[in-house]
């Protein structure tokens, strides 16, 4: 059986899926640890099953992300250098940026050679503001490595990681490149702590079979191979979605896919089975980054948002959440709210008319299990 | 819902369908601008480059927690038929279990310079001059499949395509120096075979 898991902004979901068929699905509180949140959506779904027969795990967690846009990045040093043209430091980024001498033209030939004075005046400047990881990008390494790879040689192994700018991805496009690795470096230390407690975690479960992160193009890596360039992964909600509509949907023709949550609604197109492509690179926070992602959108809208008449009357849906449904002894009516009223929702308390009943199970969840089917 | 309607002189029932469908058109609104922003640039698949081809849908798809109670105000707010499927609450759970490893690489081969770069994998050949198309796309295939294993992708779980492919000859005084060869060749998204190749799949 495979095991397969997406952290949500409210709820973590988890599945166990034999062959085609999905044997097994359960709803779990996302709380503010990421590994406490894993640990019991891993207790509730397995509960019974022997661990030796689940043959495959998958993950999509919201751990980079959530670091990227409440900025809990490790500050990162980064050491770039472009040669004659646009100046780099346009695109300064991190708490220790600086431009070395040295240029490699685009058809890869070394045009000045890399600047060594300036490379250790730079290393020793980093390492002077106790910084642990480390970028170094040139301009036209895609083209021809040879400068990233001295400037790897001369900072040596003194740091705790070194992300290089032409691995990133072989498209031409240096200010993504630069963002895209620093990103790489900064996001190192926490992805590298999760993947370790992630590992520990499962091993103590005796969950041996391998496991794999969903990454914003919809495929896969090993979680081992995860941590060398942690920003590929970040963001794989919206692909565990449209992943997910693959799965479930043959998605013939042109489909739309919208993912409802309670906080959010995504929003992808499916062409005859082969999702739209986003063209540049998936933009993480405020970082344009060159990591391959299918194209999706994401509106800040869904069954938990805030419903309210504005001030000249005008009835609003979104894009707050102030928390649960009314119905769920939340502050404010949401959408989900609305559905109760109707009867197309069986969970919560509905206060009109005057009884006021509670209706099974754990009111706080979606919990798919329990609900009446109504269409 | 009640509190809601009271000041607007609605009842329950009818203020609880305007959030419903408030909320749809919200959702159609942002669905027409996304699908405005995808038609104004040309659209990738991992497949092909479309210019010119209008994306329009003829259908949606709706999963989350919420989908089968709102997915009628979509048919009506988007004006598309509109179906839930099976497992519509955890489908990205789903996405999550059964979707299989992907990858992409870049291949650079200058003939005048002599060297064949992969810098995603950190690739450096020497070539010869007389390094063709067709060598380039054997190297870069076998470049890809060993990175999608290093990645975790099983014998036999790897579909290939090229999505990018040209050479030009490089010019050097009105001579040609050489020739450029650009590949990039990706293991595409798509499902684990243990899920893919059964024959009854629950749709």
């Amino acid at each position: 059986m495979i095991l397969g898991l997406d952290v949500g902004g409210t709820q973590t979901d988890a599945v166990l899926v034999a062959g085609n068929q999905v044997v097994r699905t359960t709803k779990t509180p996302t709380g503010d640890d990421l590994l406490k949140t894993l640990k019991a959506a891993i207790d509730h779904t397995l509960d019974d099953v022997d661990a030796r027969q689940i043959e495959r795990m998958g993950f999509s967690t919201t751990m980079a992300i959530n670091a990227i846009v409440q900025d809990r990045l490790e500050p990162a040093g980064m050491i770039v250098s472009a040669g004659p043209g646009m100046d780099p430091g346009w695109f300064a980024v991190g708490p220790s940026y600086h431009v070395v001498d040295g240029c490699i033209d685009h058809q890869g030939y070394e045009v000045e050679p890399l600047d060594k004075d300036g490379m250790a005046d730079a290393v020793s400047q980093i390492r002077e503001s106790h910084i642990r990881v480390i970028g170094v990008v040139g301009k036209f390494s895609v083209r021809n490595p040879i400068h990233e790879h001295q400037m790897t040689t001369w900072i040596g192994d003194e740091f705790l990681h070194l992300a290089m700018g032409h691995q990133v991805s072989g498209a031409l496009n240096f200010p993504r490149r630069i963002t895209t690795t620093y990103l790489n470096a900064a996001l190192y230390p926490i992805q590298a702590q999760f993947s370790e407690a992630l590992n520990h975690l499962l091993d103590k479960k005796g969950l041996s079979a391998p496991r794999y992160l969903l990454k914003p193009d919809g495929g896969t890596v090993l979680l081992s191979q995860g941590n060398q360039s942690p920003a590929r992964m970040a963001q794989s909600g919206p692909a565990a979605s449209v992943m997910g509509a693959l799965a479930l949907d043959d998605c013939k023709g042109t489909t739309l896919v919208l993912d409802i949550g309670g906080t959010t609604t995504d929003m992808a197109v499916i062409l005859d089975g082969a999702p739209l492509m986003n063209p540049h690179g998936i933009r993480l926070g405020g970082y344009q980054t060159l990591i391959r992602s299918l194209l999706t959108h994401s509106l800040g809208l869904g069954g938990d948002s805030e419903v309210r008449i504005d001030g000249r009357g005008v009835l609003r849906v979104g894009p707050q959440r102030q928390g649960p449904p009314k119905a769920l002894d939340g502050p404010v009516p949401t959408p989900t709210d609305a559905m109760i009223a109707l009867d197309l929702l069986n969970v919560g308390i509905r206060k009109p008319p005057k009884q006021r009943w509670r209706i099974s199970g754990n009111p706080s969840v979606w919990e798919s299990k329990r609900w009446r089917k109504w269409f | 819902m009640a509190d809601l309607g009271k000041p607007l002189g609605m009842g329950i029932k009818e203020m609880a369908e305007m959030v419903l469908t408030a909320m749809a058109e919200s959702i159609a609104d942002a669905v027409r601008a996304f699908l405005m922003e995808i038609n104004a640039q040309p659209v990738y698949t991992v497949h092909e480059v479309l210019e010119d081809t209008p994306i329009d849908p003829a259908s949606a798809l709706i999963i989350g927690g919420p989908a089968p109670q709102i997915s009628q105000y979509m048919a009506r707010a988007l004006d598309l038929p509109c179906r839930v499927p099976a497992h519509y609450g955890v489908a990205n759970a789903v996405g999550a279990a059964v979707a299989r490893v992907t990858t992409s690489v870049t291949l650079q081969a200058d003939t005048e310079r002599g060297v064949a770069v992969i810098p995603e994998a950190n690739i450096e050949r020497r070539i010869t001059p007389r390094f063709s198309m067709e060598e380039a796309v054997d190297l870069g295939r076998q470049i890809l499949e060993e990175q999608a294993r290093h990645m975790g992708a099983d014998q036999g779980d790897l579909a290939t395509v090229i999505t990018e492919q040209a050479m030009f000859h490089m010019i050097r005084q009105g001579r040609i120096t050489g020739e450029n060869i650009r590949l990039k060749l990706s293991v595409v998204p798509g499902l684990v075979p243990q899920w893919a190749d059964q024959d009854d799949p629950e749709r």
